[in-house]
């Protein structure tokens, strides 16, 4: 699609210009990761079965990076385009209307990919991090990575489809983000929560993620087919359910 | 060809007229419904616009303007009838007709945090005509606001960049949804110098407003929807003479006090329409009749009276008082 690249580079520059997600997927998880590394750094940690803090971090952050494009950027850029009648402006002309869709969820993407960049190499620079041990380490990390940033987006696209207006869907997108990166150990380690706590914790996909990219990263040998099961069943029900349900006008 | 009675056939435009020879039409809409479910929106509607006509359709809100204009547009299904640009069906042929096309659409609002340059790019892209915007936004006069956010315009310049966007490419049919709305009365001149310009260079327009004078200063001809349907399609001016009521003369007599008697009697049996006066003005006398006919023997009578000419008063009838009475109760019933 000749018409794809053009339109990526507008996205992409209206992009540059959104404070909330440029800041929250490039800034906010490196100053998280300085502000804990900074009072525990990386030393093994009881807590974390010996493993290091910033150790631990910086994976659970990954899912706070795509979580923020995913789940707010994403679906609020459709419902934007959607109710403010840009969508239909565009299906008047030859391109096709859904490759702004397409393109928006590929900027969104690409910020995401460069907060990770960003996060793994203040972790390297500043605090010593451990990159993945193996090679298949790292493949199984990037494919945990593709497969948390697939599950966010199918349920951004799910907001984008059933919120009937942006205000509607800036209070539904506000109402699953928080919860999500709060209380699934994205941002807080779920070691310190109270078992209660943990109940949620164990109801929100992104829970899944997190740990999935932890092993992924950390430990090989961990069994995660609850947590690929979980996020692959995220990924298919979210897509389809966003795909029947999202409304052009 | 009487005046009430819709006509299908473009007219002359006001424009560098086309060949005499009929030309061939850019859109031609037969029969054309389309319905929402069990509501019908548009029913039986016929027209066609000639290169370089501003065709204009009114109506009241929920009369099926923007479904008319969808339709054209090829964004709305149609439920029967017809519906060719240039000869392409808007729906199947859609690569072909949206290159023809450029819309401005009511309420349809620009991305946000983008600068006029990076749209106007991105026009060039979809419609692959490299270049072609520097030229129009010279021409409406936005030349140096290329690097300018979209959000820092005033409404007519906006306006006038959606107008000089709908032109990027080839295109040979602009449809204008609501054009002027919103805007302040020199903003609206400068956008109707646009489209007239734009007409003049053979595009075609089909444009919809609620501003009657808009639509008399722009529109070649005109077609009055009511409910779905066309009711009068004609140019203003034969639209205002057919349909928009007599025209009404105000004779004041304080002038005549003293002068000649009797002039109030002998007005009265010209046989014109005597409305009733107002208590608060009894020497002002008011008739309905035909302008200029009417309008002629009063003036005559006057003068054999000794009165000056400036005792008579007209208020001829306007398009938009044809519109009103062409809509109808339709307006005021289903407006509420």
């Amino acid at each position: 699609m000749a018409t794809l690249w053009p339109i990526l580079r507008f996205e992409w520059r209206r992009m540059m210009r959104n404070f909330a997600p440029v800041f929250f997927a490039l800034a906010f998880p490196v100053l998280m990761l300085c502000m804990f590394g900074g009072i525990y750094g990386n030393k093994p940690s009881q807590q974390f079965d010996g493993r290091g803090t910033v150790d631990m971090s910086v994976p659970a952050y990954l899912v706070l990076v795509v979580s923020v494009t995913g789940l707010m950027s994403f679906p609020l850029g459709l419902a934007e385009y959607r109710d403010r009648k840009v969508l239909k402006r565009f299906r008047a002309t030859p391109v096709d209307a859904s490759a702004f869709l397409v393109a928006q969820g590929l900027v969104n993407i690409a910020l995401s990919l460069l907060g990770a960049l960003l996060l793994v190499a203040a972790g390297c620079l500043f605090f010593d991090l451990h990159l993945p041990p193996s090679g298949a380490a790292t493949a199984a990390t990037a494919g945990a990575l593709v497969l948390a940033t697939l599950a966010m987006y199918a349920l951004g696209g799910v907001v984008a489809a059933v919120a009937r207006s942006e205000r509607a869907a800036v209070a539904v997108a506000n109402l699953v983000y928080f919860p999500m990166i709060f209380l699934s150990g994205a941002t807080v380690p779920l070691q310190i929560f109270p078992s209660a706590m943990k109940r949620i914790s164990d109801a929100l996909p992104a829970t899944y993620a997190v740990e999935l990219l932890q092993h992924a990263w950390l430990d090989g040998s961990a069994d995660v087919a609850l947590d690929l099961s979980v996020l692959a069943g995220v990924v298919v029900l979210g897509t389809a359910a966003a795909v029947r349900l999202f409304r052009w006008e | 060809m009487t005046a009430n009675q819709p006509s299908a056939e473009p007219a002359p435009s006001p424009g560098p007229s086309p060949s005499p020879s009929r030309p061939e039409a850019v859109v031609r809409v037969e029969g054309l419904t389309v319905a929402y479910g069990e509501f019908v929106a548009v029913r039986e509607v016929s027209f066609r616009i000639a290169p370089g006509e501003v065709f204009g359709l009114v109506g009241p809100n929920g009369a099926g303007k923007t479904s008319v204009v969808e339709a054209v547009g090829g964004l709305r299904p149609v439920r029967g009838g017809t519906v060719a640009v240039c000869g392409h069906d808007p729906r199947r042929d859609r690569d072909a007709v949206t290159r023809l096309i450029g819309m401005q659409l009511q309420e349809s609002q620009f991305p946000s945090r983008a600068r006029v340059g990076e749209l106007c790019d991105l026009y060039e892209a979809i419609y692959r005509a490299p270049g072609a915007s520097a030229a129009l936004l010279d021409s409406f006069g936005l030349a140096d606001r290329r690097r300018s956010m979209i959000a820092e315009l005033s409404g007519g310049m906006r306006q006038r960049l959606a107008l000089a966007l709908a032109q990027i490419g080839d295109v040979r049919l602009v449809v204008l949804d609501e054009l002027t709305t919103g805007l302040d009365p020199h903003q609206r001149r400068e956008t109707w110098r646009s489209v007239l310009d734009l007409a003049a260079r053979g595009v075609a327009m089909l444009l919809t407003s609620h501003a009657m004078d808009e639509v008399e200063a722009l529109c070649g001809r005109v077609a009055v929807l009511r409910a779905g349907e066309i009711v009068a399609l004609d140019t203003p001016a034969r639209l205002t003479a057919a349909h928009a009521g007599p025209s009404t003369f105000t004779v004041d007599l304080g002038a005549s006090d003293g002068l000649s008697p009797g002039v109030e009697e002998r007005l009265d049996g010209l046989g014109l329409t005597r409305l009733p006066g107002s208590p608060d003005t009894p020497r002002l006398v008011e008739f309905t009749g035909s302008f200029p006919a009417d309008y002629d023997r009063i003036v005559r009578l006057l003068a054999d009276a000794g009165l000056p000419p400036s005792a008579v008063g007209r208020r001829t009838p306007t398009f938009e008082d044809a519109y009103l009475r062409l809509v109808g109760d339709a307006a005021g019933n289903k407006g509420a």
